[in-house]
């Protein structure tokens, strides 16, 4: 099909034909939108959370989980005077790494209570196994709190040589918890949490 | 104004909420020295206790909408890491149960194999699942396919152990399937039964790799041993199994 050509009647020049309005800026829109949705996704980890991908902690703790050291990180605990009712120590290998971090779940749904913990002083519990731990290649730990309900509410983490840097007193109790990180893992969990501890 | 004051309850919650229902006055108070250490390092709070609002929003958004960064991957994946342990422990679980179920002598098809199904779906790449899945199969005389299947489930487990690239993990893969089979044929003879005759085949063949791996005497005894348990016939079979 041929386009047809409109002359003006006065000059006898073609008139150009106008470009139509909207259909750019629109397009323009659609893109930025697109772009925010896209960055929005990637930022808010939105195929991790509803499980379409891995975590990167999935991705890192994915071997199996080496049981004969938490055993010794457990007896450990127990040396110490830690309950172990409620208690549960993974030690899982870092994939691609010779390094291993061990979890410690204190678990309240599972009988868990600090009341009768033995855990007088939580930084004396964390040296108290650091060393051990250290010397099986467990370069991190993370105690991980689980509510009554079997939630996961906090984690707590730090790297075994600092607590034995601390022990053999190479650093100070501040320089400790500055390498200590904590994650809460359900603030609207836990704030609910707190209610009920409250009422 | 309303957006602070969350960020503010959130804050005090994720310092003290795990203690504060459940510690005498002693306990808390080393813990909430802890805490309020830890706030006073990160420049959450300064020496007076009073809130840093700009780092609080920061480790409260962080928080939230998983910003927050240790400044090492390691520590990150530790932070973020309650859907993978949550994996494990609930794996751990099923199979637990599945051992129970196992050691019962209850139908291994019905009441045994769901649970390790299940632990297996849980941690795909974990071989500690597939060498339990493997044994429970072993134990399943009603299967003509029993061993086929367990093959598949410790060759699995083999090409998991492989594929980390550490020796270490291999050997700690294979001693894991010898002593779990191990502990079965042990219940099982204190329970007057037997092993089936699978079982003693594959603990042969697993003794007989970690004697060449590792040249100790006692894999070899309990080679011996087996293959003397196999060869006197002391072990279950099903009919065509001669």
């Amino acid at each position: 099909m041929t386009k047809k050509t409109v002359y003006d009647t006065q000059t006898g020049k073609p008139i150009k034909e106008k470009r139509k309005k909207g259909h750019g800026c629109l397009f323009t829109f659609l893109i930025l939108l697109a772009i925010i949705v896209i960055a929005g996704i990637v930022v808010f980890r939105v195929p991790e959370k509803i499980g379409l991908a891995k975590t990167a902690a999935e991705k890192m703790y994915s071997q199996a989980a080496d049981t004969d050291k938490a055993a010794l990180v457990m007896d450990k605990l127990q040396d110490y005077g830690v309950n172990a009712k409620g208690v549960e120590v993974y030690v899982m290998p870092v994939k691609d790494t010779d390094h291993n971090t061990a979890f410690i779940v204190l678990d309240s749904s599972k009988g868990f209570n600090f009341n009768d913990s033995g855990i007088r002083n939580p930084i004396d519990a964390v040296v108290a196994i650091a060393a051990e731990a250290q010397q099986q290649g467990i370069n991190r730990a993370a105690v991980v709190y689980y509510d009554t309900a079997g939630k996961a509410l906090l984690t707590v983490t730090f790297p075994t040589a600092d607590c034995v840097a601390y022990s053999q007193g190479k650093i100070t109790e501040k320089q400790l918890m500055e390498k200590v990180d904590v994650g809460a893992n359900d603030v609207m969990g836990a704030i609910n949490s707190l209610k009920t501890a409250l009422e | 104004m309303k957006r602070r004051i969350l960020l503010i309850i959130a804050l005090v919650i994720i310092l003290a909420l795990p203690f504060l229902s459940s510690c005498e006055p002693g306990e808390l108070d080393e813990i909430i020295y802890a805490a309020k250490l830890w706030a006073m390092v990160h420049d959450i709070t300064d020496e007076d206790g009073e809130v840093n609002y700009g780092a609080a929003t920061r480790f409260g958004l962080g928080n939230l909408f998983g910003f927050g960064s240790t400044g090492d991957k390691e520590g990150d994946a530790a932070i973020d890491s309650v859907k993978a342990l949550n994996a494990i422990r609930q794996a751990d679980e099923e199979a637990d149960e599945g051992w129970n179920q196992l050691y019962g002598g209850h139908n291994v098809q019905d009441t045994v194999l769901p649970h390790y199904n299940a632990a297996v779906n849980l941690r795909k790449n974990d071989w500690t699942y597939r060498n339990d899945r493997g044994i429970a199969y072993l134990n399943d005389l009603n299967d003509p396919k029993n061993v086929d299947k367990a093959n598949d489930d410790f060759d699995a487990a083999m090409a998991m152990a492989r594929k980390s690239g550490k020796p270490v993990e291999y050997l700690r893969m294979l001693k894991q399937r010898e002593q779990s089979m191990a502990r079965l044929v042990r219940h099982q003879r204190e329970e007057h039964s037997l092993p089936t005759g699978d079982m003693l085949r594959e603990q042969l063949r697993t003794y007989t790799e970690l004697y060449a791996l590792t040249k100790d005497n006692n894999y070899l005894l309990l080679q011996q041993q087996v293959d003397t348990d196999i060869q006197e016939g002391y072990y279950w079979r099903v009919e065509t199994d001669k």
